[in-house]
């Protein structure tokens, strides 16, 4: 790897010197964030299958009623269902898609502590190997849900060894994407090119630096949690009866729901790129959505005990106006979504469309999320498949649509090929179809009394018919799935080649080739705002026209 | 009288047309920003509009505060436990049953059914209940009444319950508590002041317990 | 660049202020304690990253010119095995807590190797800086 010194007129030199390394050493542990990001990306799609299989089965058994796996059977179901996706897929994946494209974004030539990301990396795989390890042993996975919560997760109601695995599987992926957090932030913070000022970084590396605030700043709870839960089923007497339970539940709840928005800020930021780039023009409101985002996220270190209404412990109208306030920054935010979009020159890639799904499908889930914080509609509400619904449509039918429209937007970056878009609009079609008729129909049962994590309902409810239907929407979802990874492998396979900057971005990314160097940077374009392609453009055109 | 049923109804009569109102009013913005814009050759530039985001934002927190005080006003009384209620029952829940004690000593208990046996309340009165839990966290939760609490070991939990009508009310434990966690019904059956007293009369010879 | 530590700052105050309308509702200990604590932190670290950006800022200061020339090389780390080893050592010891001591001494053993491994990759990287800089 030679050194790189090509220096545009008015721009940025990088220099780079890359240390050699040999080849077996390259693909296991390199240390280049780009590498480390599509490894992590790569791994975290394969716990979404596993996921996504946990899910059917629960579908099955719920729309057969029983006799598909036994209640024991279902709690692991559903416990690893969740674990996996939060733990494994969604959190993962969102801070690594900003592994990958914060350096970029503010033109750094690599992350702040490569090593460091390295090794979250392999947190993060041995974690989840430890945690689905508990699988095979004999008392099974665990079983007391994605919280594990004191008691029933003590030694007591959870003996045997599938518990254990869960614990330190958590530890371990959690610990990585703390590390994981720690560097991208401080790249952003401090390894900003000449010019990238922090009013000039992009939408979506604004969303990481929030992101990644509540993961350093909130997850350790999560840690000491588990480290109190380990300590209490091997030595007993940490988390003492009565406010042992509570207290766990707090600090879980501190990590927890920080988590849901860790699951949803960057793929905010996403949405706001691919809005921006695919209206042709400057993302609205750069300055307040800035600011609405910072708000947000200390808003949402504040709202966690709204998981805790129905214990009467906490005081409960305190997290109400927390709750309740998250309609200001999250108003905002709509606003400018919303506002990029007037005025602007549409193009309909499969991209954009996912962002639209984002958009009218979270807000949903906001919605619903409205109305669970106010604590008379949680005290009929809450453990009810309302809930479930409710976190579906903001983090399945919301984030997961903002992750394939950031897919579908950065693919070509990351690979150097165009995924096939009208694969991309079958898949689409499907996803939407899939999430809605599997998750709308939960509003329904939850409202009538469905309770969640239940493996069985007595038939005199009549609710197998609507479960009938989710499970159907469910192999829909399953089917989308299927598209976008033929997608994937028929791009791969017939590249269509995508050259530096297929859709007219207007980030440091698209500056660079594609797939970017081991160096990011051959040279950088003057940045003198958050859209510097769009600012060369439109001189451009001042010129011309 | 604090009904948990009249505040959620009441509650959700200001939200829920709200959240469809919200809804629809972006869904057609967007939809109109859509159609013109697909047509729009030439985008616009101007990308900034503080002033505005500020009212905007300011009647956002308008919003917010209507919300809570609609909210609040609706809490305040049903988190409130009378200080004389018409009747103090005990409820413990363990792994998986529900046990519901009354003050002269009779008992209902339910375990792992989901056809349970219902214990009997009076309506029209406020119905105190001190909710425990034996080993691990207990959901108790009334659909109808559109209300539960947690029983957490080591807690006492007090509330009240007031039921509007007679009937059969059916409860599930709400909270995941283990293998038999799908059949923790229980169910609670309101009856007028005199009839209850009847049913506590009749239960207390059957089950050998002094009135 | 020292504007950077602004961002932690005023965020671990704002999520201190938050906190602290608690107050007004007769909060239990814990639920003021946690975010109490995450705010204190954050503010902390702000403070941490204003005194590195001050430091660095300094240090740059006569390199700057220097760096303009195309000089002064970035050395980037290309990979390290010692890292993998340090993390499915410290893994292995972790999940030992639950399996006992032998799995614990196996992993610490490996993590150790590991340890090594980053040490000597450390000062392999700066020997090379040495020499690329004084090229």
């Amino acid at each position: 790897m030679a050194d790189a010194r090509s220096r545009p007129p008015g721009g940025v030199t990088v220099n780079a010197v890359a240390v050699p390394a040999r080849v077996a050493s390259r693909s296991l542990a390199c240390t280049d964030h780009k590498r480390i990001a599509s490894a992590a990306c790569m791994a975290a799609f394969v716990f979404f299958l596993a996921g996504g299989l946990l899910a059917l089965l629960m579908r099955s058994q719920l729309a057969a009623n029983g006799g598909v796996v036994s209640q024991q059977t279902y709690n692991e179901l559903f416990t690893m269902h969740g674990s996996t996706m939060v733990y494994l897929v969604i959190v993962p994946v969102a801070l690594a898609v900003g592994l990958y494209l914060v350096p970029l974004q503010v033109g750094a030539a690599e992350v702040a502590g490569p090593r460091v990301a390295l090794a979250g990396l392999w947190m993060l795989l041995c974690g989840g190997v430890c945690m689905w390890s508990g699988f095979l042993t004999s008392g099974g996975a665990a079983a007391a849900s994605w919280w594990g919560f004191d008691p029933l997760s003590d030694s007591i109601h959870s003996p045997g060894s599938g518990m254990e695995m869960w614990i330190f599987g958590v530890m371990l992926a959690t610990l990585g994407q703390i590390l994981w957090a720690g560097c991208v932030l401080s790249t952003a913070l401090r390894r900003r090119a000449p010019g990238m000022t922090l009013m000039r970084m992009p939408v979506f590396t604004w969303s990481m630096v929030v992101t990644c605030v509540m993961v350093v700043f909130g997850f350790p709870a999560l840690l000491l949690a588990l480290g109190l839960l380990w300590a209490q089923r091997h030595f007993g007497g940490v988390l003492l009866g009565g406010t042992g339970a509570v207290d766990y539940q707090a600090l879980f709840w501190f990590y927890g729901h920080p988590v849901v928005y860790v699951m949803f800020f960057p793929f905010v930021g996403m949405v706001g790129e691919v809005l921006a780039t695919f209206s042709s023009r400057r993302f609205f409101g750069y300055s307040a959505f800035v600011v609405a985002l910072l708000a947000f996220a200390g808003l949402s270190m504040t709202v966690w005990a709204h998981h805790m209404y129905t214990f009467g412990v906490l005081s409960n109208k305190y997290f109400a106006l927390t709750s309740t306030a998250l309609i200001v920054p999250a108003g905002i935010e709509y606003f400018d979504f919303l506002a990029t979009l007037w005025r602007g020159s549409l193009r309909f890639t499969t991209a954009f469309l996912f962002a639209l799904g984002f958009l009218v499908q979270f807000l949903i889930g906001g919605l619903t999320g409205v109305i669970l914080a106010s604590p008379p509609l949680d005290y009929g509400l809450n453990m009810s498949y309302f809930v479930v619904a409710h976190f579906h449509y903001t983090i399945f039918a919301g984030s997961a649509f903002g992750l394939f429209a950031g897919i579908y937007y950065w693919f070509p970056k990351l690979t150097g090929a165009m995924l096939r878009e009208r694969f991309g609009k079958l898949h689409f079609a499907l996803m939407v179809v899939g999430t809605n008729v599997t998750f709308f129909p939960m509003f329904i049962l939850g409202a009538e009394g469905m309770t969640r994590r239940i493996a069985r309902y007595p038939a005199s409810t009549g609710w197998q018919g609507l479960n009938i239907l989710e499970t159907a929407g469910s192999v829909v979802i399953a089917l989308s799935v299927l598209v976008f990874m033929a997608n994937v492998l028929l791009s791969l396979r017939g590249r269509r080649g995508a050259g530096d900057d297929p859709w007219g971005g207007h980030t440091l990314e698209w500056a660079t080739s594609s797939p970017p160097p081991r160096h990011n940077f051959d040279a950088l374009p003057p940045i003198r705002s958050y859209a510097p392609l769009l600012d060369l453009r439109e001189a451009r055109e001042e010129v011309s026209g | 009288m604090a009904s948990t049923a009249h505040a959620y109804q009441h509650v959700q009569g200001i939200y829920l047309p709200i959240a469809v109102g919200v809804f629809v009013t972006v869904v057609i913005t967007l939809l109109v920003l859509l159609i013109r814009g697909a047509r729009r050759r030439t985008p616009g530039r101007h990308s900034q509009a503080l002033v505005l985001e500020a009212v905007y934002a300011a009647a956002l927190a308008l919003v917010v505060a209507f919300l809570l005080w609609v909210t609040f006003t609706a809490e305040t009384p049903i988190d409130r436990t009378a200080a004389r209620p018409g009747y103090r029952i005990r409820v413990i829940a363990g792994q998986w049953s529900w046990r519901f004690v009354y003050p002269n000593g009779v008992s209902v208990a339910d375990v792992s059914t989901w056809h349970p046996a219902p214990a009997y309340v009076p309506m029209g009165t406020e119905v105190e209940f001190v909710g425990s839990s034996e080993d691990v966290i207990h959901g108790f939760w009334v659909p109808d009444l559109h209300y539960q609490r947690q029983l957490v070991p080591g807690y006492t939990t007090r509330f009240d319950l007031f039921f509007p009508t007679p009937g059969y009310y059916g409860g599930v434990c709400s909270v995941l508590c283990g293998e038999d966690h799908s059949e923790m019904h229980f169910a609670l059956r309101a009856v007028s002041h005199q009839g209850f007293q009847e049913w506590l009369t009749r239960e207390a010879a059957r089950q050998g317990v002094s009135p | 660049m020292r504007r950077a530590a602004v961002v932690l700052i005023c965020w671990g105050l704002w999520l201190g202020a938050l906190t602290a309308v608690q107050a007004v509702f007769a909060p239990k200990l814990i639920q003021v304690a946690i975010p109490a604590v995450a705010s204190a932190v954050c503010v902390l670290a702000g403070l941490v990253v204003w005194a590195l950006d001050v430091r660095q800022a300094r240090e740059e200061r006569p390199q700057l010119a220097y760096q303009a020339q195309g000089e002064r090389p970035r050395l980037i780390t290309d990979s390290s095995v010692a890292t993998v080893t340090l993390v499915v050592g410290l893994a292995l010891a972790l999940v030992g807590a639950g399996f006992g001591l032998w799995l614990i001494l196996i992993g610490a053993g490996i993590a150790a190797l590991g340890v090594g491994g980053v040490v000597r990759e450390q000062l392999a990287r700066s020997r090379t800086l040495q020499r690329k800089g004084s090229r």
